[in-house]
């Protein structure tokens, strides 16, 4: 290998370890850098000497690190931790899928009552079991919306992935919601839902550090 | 002429969107037209423009694209958006606001 290429390489290492999930960004740089060289050398520098300078100029792999990071911060106000955001993707998720098992539960349930097919006794069949059902979409609603302010952060695409991911939970419960019996099958299906979204929410939080 | 820090920062941004109002561009042609337009007195550290240019298109203001040259060199060309232009003339306006504030108070005659 030439030389200037191992330097580059050595230089590419350095600025993956301070930069490590943005392979992209590396890229742009090695891009600049290569440019660099490649106009230094045309000015008369050695070409070792204008990898130094070429190198130089583009700064400290640790001072654009930190630029890129304050960059980040300035994105979105607030970054809260990643903690504080996975709990929060947690409770929107399980807030939109209650959302959708209780709605499911009162619009059948209310269904039943207003067909009279009902008979005194059963459950949610009187007003102020329904009206619980009530309270506990609202607290659902309230649990999606609150978690949405915590969810600004680099990740933030993931927050319009947990959409997708409730409304293919909407579509199978609409799905499987041919009577009584198919309520538990729903909230079993948007149980499974939630789960794998927070997991693929939870791998995506812990590989992407920066956005590219 | 050695600039205050403040003022190459607070001048990135207006910068860096007027540069593309004139067209795509890549990040190492941006500073080169820097250096160009300030006839060399504003020498930006190369790679303090690209967190800005990644600011810029975390906001919508640009979009990128990589584009690979003839020469097999591969670029990541940036282009301006419709909010970047609002937000170009948004700046425009701050700044000749704070010119011609400094320029009465300076007393300068119009060059």
């Amino acid at each position: 290998m030439l030389e200037i290429e191992r330097r580059i390489a050595a230089w590419r290492e350095s600025m993956s370890a301070a930069l490590p999930a943005a392979p992209e960004t590396v890229r742009e740089l090695e891009e600049h850098l290569r440019e660099e060289i490649e106009r230094l050398e045309s000015l008369g520098l050695e070409r070792g000497e204008a990898f130094e300078r070429a190198a130089q100029r583009l700064g400290e792999a640790e001072a654009l690190a930190r630029e890129f990071g304050r960059a980040r911060s300035r994105w979105f106000g607030t970054v809260h931790s990643e903690g504080t955001r996975l709990t929060a993707y947690l409770a929107g998720s399980l807030g939109v899928a209650g959302i959708f098992v209780f709605s499911t539960i009162a619009l059948s349930a209310g269904l039943r009552v207003a067909s009279g097919a009902v008979r005194k006794g059963t459950v949610y069949s009187n007003g102020f079991e329904l009206a619980l059902l009530a309270s506990w979409i609202a607290v659902c609603v309230l649990a999606a919306l609150a978690s949405r302010r915590f969810l600004a952060g680099p990740t933030i695409g993931d927050a319009r992935g947990l959409v997708t991911f409730n409304l293919l939970a909407l579509w199978m419960l609409i799905g499987w919601w041919v009577g009584p019996s198919a309520l538990s099958y729903a909230a079993k299906v948007a149980t499974i839902m939630t789960a794998l979204g927070a997991l693929w929410i939870l791998r995506r939080v812990w590989v992407s550090k920066l956005a590219t | 002429m050695k600039l205050a820090k403040d003022l190459v920062a607070a001048s990135t941004v207006p910068l860096v969107l007027a540069i593309l109002e004139e067209g795509e561009s890549y990040g190492y042609a941006i500073i080169q037209r820097v250096r160009e337009l300030s006839d060399g007195e504003m020498e930006w550290t190369d790679g303090m423009l690209y967190p800005v240019l990644h600011w810029l298109e975390a906001h919508g203001y640009v979009q990128s694209r990589w584009r690979e040259a003839e020469t097999g060199r591969k670029r990541k060309y940036y282009a301006l958006k419709a909010d970047g232009r609002k937000h170009l003339a948004d700046q425009k306006a701050q700044w000749l606001t704070v010119h011609e504030t400094l320029r009465r108070a300076w007393r300068i005659k119009h060059a």
